[in-house]
């Protein structure tokens, strides 16, 4: 008899989790996009926006967002998390999961990204 | 900040330009402040047609105590103690009820009075002299 924890071997590729994660924070109503910073790249720091990091102890995500102004940032940053987390358990079920979310800028409303 | 989120691990983070945004949104509020004033890089930016809604306001962060310094123009004839006081209440309690950060101090600069358009305050007085 085959033993399904032999078989249920897959790997997950970091893009795809990175996407995950985009969509998922795009869903809160409050967020206008993904912080990017090209001074960032160019200095050799990691890049903001998206990093998820994988191990055998499970996922750690770090997003820098963009919100618009008008909104509580505290109760934004904390329900990104929690639907980065929501949708990181339902799909994947990491072992483990830290998610640090960073409010880079902040926009207005009449603006589009 | 830690999260107070009680399912996943993590930090809360704001940044001091996040925080620079809230302050000077808050500044230009006040009806006797004209605008904040840019610094030379900030008006350069502008000029190719950058546009900074945080221009104007400096924020140190330590933790999650903030130390806002803003440039101000004001407009000629009002009381400028009067209109800092103002501005340093008003962007004190924006930016702590909408980041939860506590701010410890307001620093107001002065850059510049405008005198192109004279207050109703100046109006008044002078026909009160005449």
């Amino acid at each position: 008899m085959i033993d399904k924890e032999q078989i249920l071997h897959y790997e997950i590729a970091d893009t795809v989790l990175v996407n995950l994660v985009k969509l998922a924070a795009m869903e809160v109503p409050g967020v206008a996009g993904i912080s990017t910073s090209l001074r960032a790249r160019f200095n050799g720091q990691r890049a903001r926006g998206i990093t998820v990091i994988q191990t055998d102890a499970g996922l750690a995500v770090d997003i820098h967002i963009i919100a618009y102004y008008g909104e509580n940032l505290e109760q934004l940053a904390l329900q990104v998390q929690q639907i980065i987390g929501n949708r990181l358990q339902t799909m994947i079920e990491p072992k483990d999961l830290r998610i640090d979310v960073t409010i880079e800028d902040l926009i207005l409303r009449t603006k589009i990204i | 900040m830690n999260t107070t989120n009680d399912q996943y691990a993590g930090t809360i983070s704001i940044s001091e330009r996040a925080i620079a945004v809230i302050a000077a949104q808050a500044a230009e509020t006040v009806d006797q402040v004209v605008s904040l004033a840019a610094s030379m890089a900030e008006g350069v930016a502008a000029k190719l047609g950058r546009e900074n809604l945080a221009a104007g306001v400096t924020v140190h962060l330590e933790g999650h105590v903030a130390e806002v310094t803003i440039r101000l123009i004001v407009q000629y004839g009002y009381r400028i103690p009067d209109v800092a006081l103002q501005v340093q209440k008003i962007v004190k309690d924006t930016v702590e009820q909408m980041t939860g950060y506590s701010v410890a101090a307001v620093h107001i600069v002065v850059q510049e009075i405008d005198f192109t358009q004279p207050s109703a305050a100046m109006e008044m007085r002078d026909d009160h002299d005449r």
